[in-house]
């Protein structure tokens, strides 16, 4: 695809997009999927083991994407359609593979060890991502899908298949455990003791 | 500088950094991701190529080796020949020879008369052929080949029709003759007139068992056969020798006596007329019923096709970085560098070509052709919507690169970018007189490969194009700048297959048009070229 033909992409709204899509024109379907993978492969990643799974994930998730447009009612954000659908993916992959399962009974994490290292004075996204993915699994789930996608507990609860109490305390332990991973890596500093839990962004 | 944030806050710190992170994925998801779209393509291909293997493999197996199956044809015939022979020489009151002869190549020999008078001494592997195919067409009369181990009829295997007929069994060949001049001669009829003869063998059988089911037709066809045969020994007796299946001494003496009995007295006019008219009969029942169908020489064929295609098109021209200057005058407000072909984004689409042409068959292998057909070929564009903005198209260039004139028009069509994606369709409705050879490469009269060229003149009947404007911003209909007349070039390869009278092909074919799409003075040339598989029937009309 040329240089020229990128920037038509830019240009091609939603609305054809969809159009396009619902028709099953590859063209529509790639500028669809240039447009939102990015974003949702680092969706992906933050659930999944690594960038194959995370890839997989991916794939099958825009394989439902396209299969189910007809189900886009135009009711909210289309990308938040997407995303959804990216991430009840990403939950049942994980739940097939049993590695979700195998890691929730994780209660206590202290045996993970963070090596305290000075990082770039700007904060990089890149380098949170990578600390939520030093979690448990089980703990960077519910922390994936409370503090970043939105979820309820209630929610968490029925997708994960556990109680939730069970959610809000995993939850709990995961922001705590990845409080004290940033700090160690000097991405947040540790809060005064007058404010309490006030930290700050180096 | 020290930002302090409660738990809340910490949860929107990382809400904020994550949805900022990207990462780009492989293009094997993106092929996974396509590959289960579109399974319909994969499944035409698929199935395109099975047909297409399936067609080269038996193409090939009709072409590399049609003897084998030849063979194969010639002894799946012997072997229903065989069974037949037996239950005919078991039973020979059953007259079912003749389907069998039928079927028997051998038999169009020996029924021929002048095939046996013209025997001659170097050919005794073909004697013994005739004389074991006179065995299975006469077994009524008991003529088994001595030569012939299958058609040796045993005394249990001889009806009681025939039982009591001794010398049958002893000498078939020489008693035949006997026998015919014996019949002949009880008739009274100085010629041998199988159609009159009244075979006593066969009527005794016929009387013996009454509860066989003789066919009269049968029979009496049987009975010319039979006579025939038995005439053309007799009337060369020396062949007969030669085989040593009689000894001549026999043959003479048979011989005498039934000119003894007048039996072959051919000097009346009368008896020649009957020998005339019965050799017509013979003739006409050879000919229906042994004679294979002799392929005509057919010349000329009437060929109707259908193709569906997929056309295309290969751009040229258009770019204006040579030109000395930007044409003042003509509101050309950009130019692009490079052709034309780097900024448009077209893809294939589906057309058709129909017709018809005459065929004429110079030699075996190299047919000319002429005919009409008529195609519609189109591609799609992918364009935008956009607000009604001005759209110039220049005209041509000098020899020193000045542009000439131009036209203006206003297009709501834009190339680069609008509110909405639209896809042009360019059809074209072309009527062309496709002249050209056809050429065989291989195979039989029944199943060839063939390759074929035409040049075709043709005649654009209607369009609905777009055309580019100079600056590549816009498309515009213009009809005044396209060719009328032009002339297309067609080459393909396929597969014919003859049934009955009807020959079918199939095969693929590529079109490409010679001169641009537009006139000269559009400074873009477009060549529409189409890739297809035609599927055309052929039949003989003179």
């Amino acid at each position: 695809m040329s240089k020229l033909q990128g920037n038509q992409t830019v240009l091609m709204t939603e609305e054809a997009i969809l159009q396009g899509c619902l028709k099953n024109e590859a063209a529509a379907q790639r500028e669809l999927y240039n447009r939102y993978s990015p974003k949702m492969l680092a969706v992906c990643y933050r659930f999944a083991h690594n960038r194959e799974d995370a890839e997989d994930m991916l794939q099958e998730g825009f394989i439902k994407v396209f299969s189910q447009m007809h189900t886009f009612q135009n009711k909210g954000a289309f990308e938040g359609w997407i995303r959804r659908i990216i991430v009840h993916t990403c939950i049942n992959n994980l739940k097939k593979n049993k590695r979700f399962n195998e890691s929730l009974d994780i209660v206590h994490a202290n045996g993970i060890q963070v090596r305290e290292e000075s990082v770039p004075s700007i904060v990089q996204a890149k380098q949170i991502v990578e600390c939520i993915r030093i979690l448990p699994i089980g703990y960077r789930t519910v922390l994936n899908l409370y503090a970043i996608e939105g979820y309820s507990h209630k929610e968490i609860a029925e997708m994960l298949d556990i109680e939730e109490s069970t959610s809000r305390s995993q939850y709990t332990r995961a922001k705590q455990m990845l409080e004290d991973i940033l700090i160690k890596k000097k991405i947040l500093q540790k809060p005064k003791e007058k404010t309490g839990w006030l930290v700050a962004i180096r | 500088m020290e930002r302090n944030f409660y738990s809340d806050e910490f949860e929107q710190l990382i809400r904020e950094k994550t949805e900022q992170y990207k990462m780009y994925p492989s293009e094997k998801v993106w092929k996974g991701v396509y590959s289960s779209l579109h399974t319909k393509k994969r499944w035409y291909i698929a199935g395109m190529s099975l047909l297409i293997t399936g067609i080269i493999f038996l193409a090939g197996r009709e072409l590399i080796s049609p003897s084998s199956h030849a063979g194969a044809s010639r002894k799946s015939i012997i072997a229903s020949t065989t069974p037949a022979v037996k239950t005919s020489t078991e039973n020979t009151l059953k007259p079912r020879p003749f389907p069998e002869l039928r079927r028997t190549p051998h038999s169009s020999f020996s029924d021929n008369p002048d095939n046996h008078s013209s025997q001659s001494p170097g050919q005794p592997a073909d004697d013994r052929q005739r004389l074991t195919a006179v065995t299975l067409i006469d077994p009524e009369i008991g003529q088994p080949d001595p030569s012939s181990a299958i058609a040796q009829p045993s005394n249990q295997q001889i009806p009681a029709g025939l039982a009591g007929k001794e010398p049958i069994r002893q000498d078939p060949v020489l008693v035949a003759g006997m026998n015919a001049g014996a019949v002949l001669g009880s008739n009274g009829m100085a010629s041998v007139n199988a159609g009159s003869v009244e075979n006593p063998i066969i009527e005794d059988g016929a009387r013996n068992d009454g509860k066989d089911e003789i066919n009269k037709d049968d029979a009496a066809r049987a009975k010319a056969i039979a006579s025939t045969s038995v005439k053309s020994r007799i009337a060369n007796p020396a062949s007969l020798a030669r085989n040593g299946a009689v000894p001549a001494d026999a043959i003479g003496a048979g011989l005498k006596e039934t000119l003894a009995n007048g039996g072959l007295d051919a000097s009346s006019p009368a008896q020649k007329e009957l020998a005339a008219t019965q050799r017509i009969n013979w003739l006409r029942d050879f000919a229906v019923y042994n004679l294979p169908p002799s392929p005509k020489r057919n010349r000329t064929y009437l060929q109707l096709y259908f193709s569906p295609t997929v056309n295309y098109r290969s751009l040229a021209g258009g770019d204006y970085s040579g030109s000395k200057t930007f044409v003042s005058g003509v509101p050309v407000s950009l130019l692009h560098m490079g052709g034309a072909k780097d900024y448009v984004n077209h893809n294939p689409a589906l057309g058709f070509e129909l017709g018809g042409s005459f065929l004429y068959r110079v030699t075996r292998n190299l047919t000319l052709k002429a005919g009409l057909q008529f195609s519609y070929s189109r591609y799609t564009i992918k364009a935008y919507a956009a607000s009604p903005e001005r759209a110039t198209i220049a005209l041509g260039t000098t020899l020193y690169g000045y542009i000439m004139d131009s036209i203006s028009n206003y297009s709501s069509i834009r190339n680069f970018g609008g509110r909405k994606q639209v896809t042009l369709n360019n059809e074209y409705f072309q009527l062309a007189a496709p002249v050209g050879f056809e050429l065989r490469i291989m195979g039989n009269e029944r199943l060839q490969l063939n390759i074929a060229a035409t040049v075709q003149p043709t005649f654009l009947m209607n369009t609905n194009s777009y055309l580019l404007t100079t600056d590549y911003t816009s498309y515009t209909s213009q009809p005044s700048l396209f060719r009328r007349l032009n002339v297309n070039a067609g080459l393909e390869a396929f597969l014919s297959y003859r049934t009955g009278g009807i020959r079918w092909q199939i095969g693929p074919e590529f079109r490409y048009q010679l001169l641009s799409t537009y006139s000269n003075q559009y400074p873009i040339r477009e060549n529409l070229k189409g890739y297809g598989i035609k599927i055309g029937i052929s039949k003989a009309i003179r």
